[in-house]
């Protein structure tokens, strides 16, 4: 009997685990919001903290990643929406005005703007609705500002390194993990002309480690680099882990983009990033009609370069 | 022939409603891509706008000359000026979108004149000073209909404007059917997709019908999968970079790459028939070719949604009852997926 229950126990909580790993979460974003935005590599923000964590993750691999998180709101953005500060027991300035900040009170934040549904909400999260005042530092949302580059008045750019600490390195998920888990995700992009909302299932796999080989010279646009690229796993330079090509974002003033100055087609570089959701490609589905299923759009933001 | 379920008769249909779809989305593709070059959208909505702006004449202020009071577009130039419309530009070209709200505040910003502070009775007092116009009518009964606040007059523009930007949508929807016709038909000239032909190919080569019925499963069973936030008959699409240098303008990617495949080894013109060779029955050939392309452009004019929907249904009725030869195969002998082999 008992083996009986802890038998159905098991089958529980495993169709529960499965049924969270297949929630589909929806977006609405203003179109505005997607023109403004999809060709950018960062955002500034007012940003209104209202919940946050006093010191970073410790660091090890998966959740463990040495970032500090917030949870706040902010006009620009209008979503429930999450920061964090990469390598942030290094930041020990930000901290300090993470930790001192008094409630209410907002912090000009400037960061790389990410979409991605790792926390989706069971609702529509539609922007421009009344955001509702979080309760932790890590509610249901699909938006945040992460890395952030400028927290209040300093410069937090030189968090775009390997996350390690004075004895351990973070560990990434490898390329032939993270990318064919990317790949597989599935998207339905709806278009009603002001708005347009993406329904996808969750995603997860934060941090990967990859090699890339550019396929053209970075394009620079106003707050970074842009360049399409093959992807590689680090313990096979020969095969591609997609088979196309995906694009790369460089913040500029970041170490990443330090390290393409001067690189061209076919050059590599030993990175770690993150995926968003890459909204010039949804755009582009966007326009092909009103309802479209499509691979759903990413691409990825460069946060470290490894020294070869 | 082996029954009705699984016969060649349904996969040569699901072949064909296959290829349908195909350059239905192709189709589709090129029609956005000529719509973009004409800027139809663009200026099917500066048809729109000149219908509800124009005919309206400039108010007289004293010390105005009186010609300006004959220029029936005198709104229309303001509202084009105005620094709110001019942010949407593109260059010189016509916004293809422009919202209510945008719409409305401009335009009871313009009636108010630029000394005054935006307010209900700055409205109200703008609309009085305009000469006799169509807007001013307009306005004028909006303003009748609505309460007395700067708030509910403003959503009682942005609905006069939706209203007539629906009307907008029906023009653009009609001029988009014809482009589509007619693009519908070259494609199916320039590829030589003559549906007759591609029925007959279907038929005699079970090679190629079963890579037909193989792929569209691929296509339909992509939209169904449980775990994928898919709408039912959306049509799939992804996108890529035609310009590796190019990373700010990916392209739709309309069909596979095995999809292209098949799609060559059923057009073109290599296998179209040999004219200057034939002996005779060449008028009757010409003729069933004819009908076969025009068969083809109706087809496909009917668009991607319609054939998905078609496909669907008789990918189902294929799946409802399957032929002896099509059992399925005893456990032993079904491929084990690659996911559930790390499992075991």
């Amino acid at each position: 009997m008992k083996l009986l229950r802890n038998h159905v126990f098991w089958t529980v909580l495993s169709v529960f685990f499965a049924c969270s790993q297949l929630q589909a979460g929806t977006l609405v974003l203003s179109s505005k919001f997607v023109n403004d935005n999809k060709d950018r590599a960062t955002i500034t923000v007012q940003l209104e903290v209202d919940e946050h964590l006093t010191h970073a993750h410790k660091i090890d691999k998966g959740g463990d990643d040495g970032d500090v998180h917030m949870a706040g709101r902010a006009d620009e953005v209008r979503l429930p929406l999450v920061a964090e500060i990469l390598n942030a027991a290094k930041e020990t300035s930000s901290m300090q005005v993470l930790n001192q900040s008094s409630p209410a009170s907002k912090i000009a934040v400037k960061g790389v703007w990410r979409l991605w549904f790792e926390h989706p909400s069971p609702n529509q999260m539609i922007q421009g609705n009344t955001v509702a005042k979080p309760i932790n530092s890590n509610p249901d949302h699909v938006f945040e500002i992460h890395p952030i580059t400028q927290f209040g008045n300093n410069s937090v750019v030189d968090s775009f390194v390997p996350i390690a600490n004075k004895t351990t390195h973070y560990t990434a998920y490898p390329a032939a993990t993270a990318f064919p888990k990317y790949e597989a995700l599935k998207s339905t992009i709806k278009n009603n002309g002001s708005a347009i909302s993406i329904t996808s299932t969750k995603a997860g796999y934060n941090y990967a480690e990859f090699i890339i080989e550019l396929a053209a010279k970075p394009t620079a646009v106003s707050d970074g680099f842009l360049v399409l690229a093959k992807i590689f796993d680090v313990s096979d330079e020969e095969e591609p882990v997609v088979s196309d090509l995906r694009r790369m974002v460089f913040v500029k003033g970041t170490p990443p983009s330090d390290a393409l100055n001067g690189l061209g087609k076919g050059d590599h570089l030993h990175v770690m990033g993150i995926p968003r959701v890459n909204l010039t490609e949804v755009l582009a589905a966007a326009k092909a009609g009103k309802t479209v299923n499509t691979r759903l759009p990413y691409e990825m933001i460069i946060v470290a370069v490894f020294p070869e | 022939m082996n029954g009705l379920f699984g016969s060649t008769i349904l996969d040569v249909a699901v072949g064909l409603i296959f290829v349908y779809l195909l350059l239905a989305i192709i189709c589709t593709s090129l029609n956005e891509w000529i719509a973009g070059i004409l800027g139809l959208r663009a200026k099917t909505l500066a048809l729109g706008i000149r219908q509800l702006l124009d005919q309206q004449p400039k108010p007289i202020k004293p010390g105005d000359p009186a010609t300006a009071s004959t220029n029936k577009d005198w709104l229309i130039a303001e509202f084009y000026k105005h620094p709110l419309v001019t942010g949407m530009k593109k260059g010189d070209d016509h916004p293809s979108y422009i919202p209510a709200r945008t719409f409305a505040t401009t335009l009871m910003d313009i009636v108010s004149g630029p000394e005054a502070q935006l307010s209900y009775a700055s409205l109200q007092a703008g609309i009085n000073a305009l000469p006799p116009g169509d807007v001013k009518t307009a306005l004028t009964s909006l303003l009748r209909t609505t309460g007395s606040t700067l708030a509910e007059a403003q959503k009682s523009i942005e609905t006069w404007f939706d209203d007539s930007m629906d009307r907008v949508s029906g023009w653009y929807k009609r001029k988009i059917q014809l482009n589509t016709a007619i693009v519908a038909l070259l494609l199916a000239f320039a590829t030589n997709a003559d549906t007759l032909r591609i029925a007959t190919t279907l038929w005699h080569n079970p090679e190629l019908r079963a890579e037909g019925v193989k792929l569209a499963e691929e296509r339909a069973e992509a939209n169904k999968n449980g775990s994928e936030p898919a709408a039912a008959n959306a049509p799939t699409v992804e996108t890529t970079y035609p310009d590796a240098s190019d990373p700010l303008n990916p392209k739709m990617k309309p069909v596979t790459q095995a999809e292209r495949a098949f799609l060559t080894n059923l057009l073109g013109w290599e296998s179209a028939p040999d004219f200057k060779n034939m002996e005779s029955g060449k008028t009757k050939a010409l003729l069933l070719m004819l009908l076969g392309w025009v068969l083809t452009g109706i087809a496909v004019s009917l668009g991607a949604p319609f054939w998905f929907d078609i496909l669907n249904k008789f990918i189902n009725i294929r799946g409802s009852g399957k032929a002896p030869d099509e059992l399925p195969k005893a456990p032993s002998a079904t491929p084990i997926p690659a996911s559930a082999e790390k499992k075991a």
